[in-house]
């Protein structure tokens, strides 16, 4: 299949990186790391942490690629690998910095329920790079802990159970973060908007 | 659970049949919980595939080639784990040699300068080893003993059993393991 020579499926490139092809692995590093580091980047908000991350990932994933049996796409797969990375540089950066104050304030009383309700959706009717710049910015205020959930929960579409033993926390917790991250996003969403119209 | 996280879990989907039911009857009648689905709805929906779009800031070749050298130095790590002998008898033979050389410097100074009985035991730790001398006065002999104190209890094997004994007829040297 001529097609398939010039532009392998994931798969056979995969196969041939498990069979010691270096070449094969480089593909699928350029394919896919965009994605890889676009995931780093989300959880760390910097680009020199996400950079390296994202690639100590790939010499992960190069090292483990005889464990993977495509029980998932090889980009989810990888994407995991860096996760996992991301979620122990922050456990490490949180244990040498003292609980952020929102941690704090989640953990002290439930701040959370005594914000008001955000409506109608301040999002709504916004073009998609308008509402695209505005989430980000969003997420980009909330702690590390809260937009780990939120990431974890919306973009990687996991179910509580996962979140809490990838976070190696209680399931109540990841409910909790889960709540407190969304109101808040509500509540910041709000704020751009009033920002935006004055 | 509180009420509010139950409502939450129902947005998500993670409610059994029967409790689903329930929250829909409480979202219905109860105008604050409608309000709270609605905000959450919100946010969810927003977020749903806009995910804003990072890329590499760096080309293809500059990001796989600190890829490729980290791969390459581990497998040349990988691959010095079963060092060839010659190596091996290099790490253990400076050590070796230096903790020898200590014990010899130690008898030849406990022989040569008679210490008094209650002052002839001498302790010197260095390099991860530590060296014991004791003489005898009665027999004229010194004793050495030499511990690679770099080992865990657990390492060492036979706990207090000596791996080697040496005899040149002024010292006995015991080794321990």
């Amino acid at each position: 299949m001529p097609e398939e020579q010039d532009n392998p499926t994931d798969a056979a490139l995969v196969r041939s990186a498990q069979k010691g092809d270096m070449g094969a692995f480089e593909e699928l590093v350029a394919r896919h790391r965009d994605k890889v580091y676009a995931r780093a980047y989300s959880m760390m908000r910097n680009e020199d942490e996400a950079l390296d991350l994202s690639q100590d990932a790939w010499v992960k994933g190069w090292q483990r690629l005889r464990q993977f049996h495509g029980e998932a796409s090889f980009s989810t797969w990888m994407t995991r690998i860096v996760i996992n990375l991301c979620l122990d540089q922050l456990r490490k950066l949180k244990r040498k910095h003292a609980e952020s104050l929102e941690a704090l304030e989640e953990e002290g009383g439930g701040i959370e329920r005594q914000m008001g309700i955000e409506t109608p959706n301040p999002t709504a009717g916004l073009e998609r790079l308008e509402l695209r710049r505005r989430l980000d910015r969003a997420l980009g205020q909330l702690s590390p802990e809260h937009r780990t959930v939120l990431i974890l929960h919306e973009f990687e579409e996991m179910e509580y159970k996962e979140i809490a033993r990838q976070m190696k926390c209680s399931m109540g917790t990841v409910m909790s973060r889960l709540f407190y991250a969304r109101r808040r996003m509500a509540s910041l969403l709000a704020g751009l908007k009033r920002e935006n119209l004055e | 659970m509180r009420k509010e996280l139950k409502l939450q879990a129902w947005l998500d989907g993670e409610l059994s049949p029967a409790e689903e039911r329930a929250l829909r009857l409480l979202a219905d009648s109860d105008p604050e919980a409608k309000r709270l689905v609605e905000e959450l709805q919100g946010v969810k929906a927003a977020l749903l595939q806009n995910e804003q779009p990072v890329a590499v800031p760096e080309t293809r070749e500059f990001y796989w080639s600190k890829i490729q050298r980290q791969i390459e130095r581990g497998e040349r790590v990988g691959a010095a784990v079963p060092a060839p002998w010659p190596g091996r008898l290099r790490r253990w033979l400076a050590p070796l040699l230096g903790a020898t050389a200590l014990a010899a410097a130690l008898v030849m100074a406990v022989h040569q300068s008679p210490l008094p009985e209650a002052l002839n035991l001498v302790s010197i730790t260095a390099e991860g080893y530590q060296a014991r001398t004791f003489r005898d006065q009665s027999s004229g002999m010194n004793f050495v003993f030499l511990e690679d104190t770099r080992k865990t209890p657990e390492a060492a094997g036979a706990q207090g059993q000596p791996a080697r004994m040496r005899e040149d007829g002024s010292s006995f040297m015991v080794e321990f393991e």
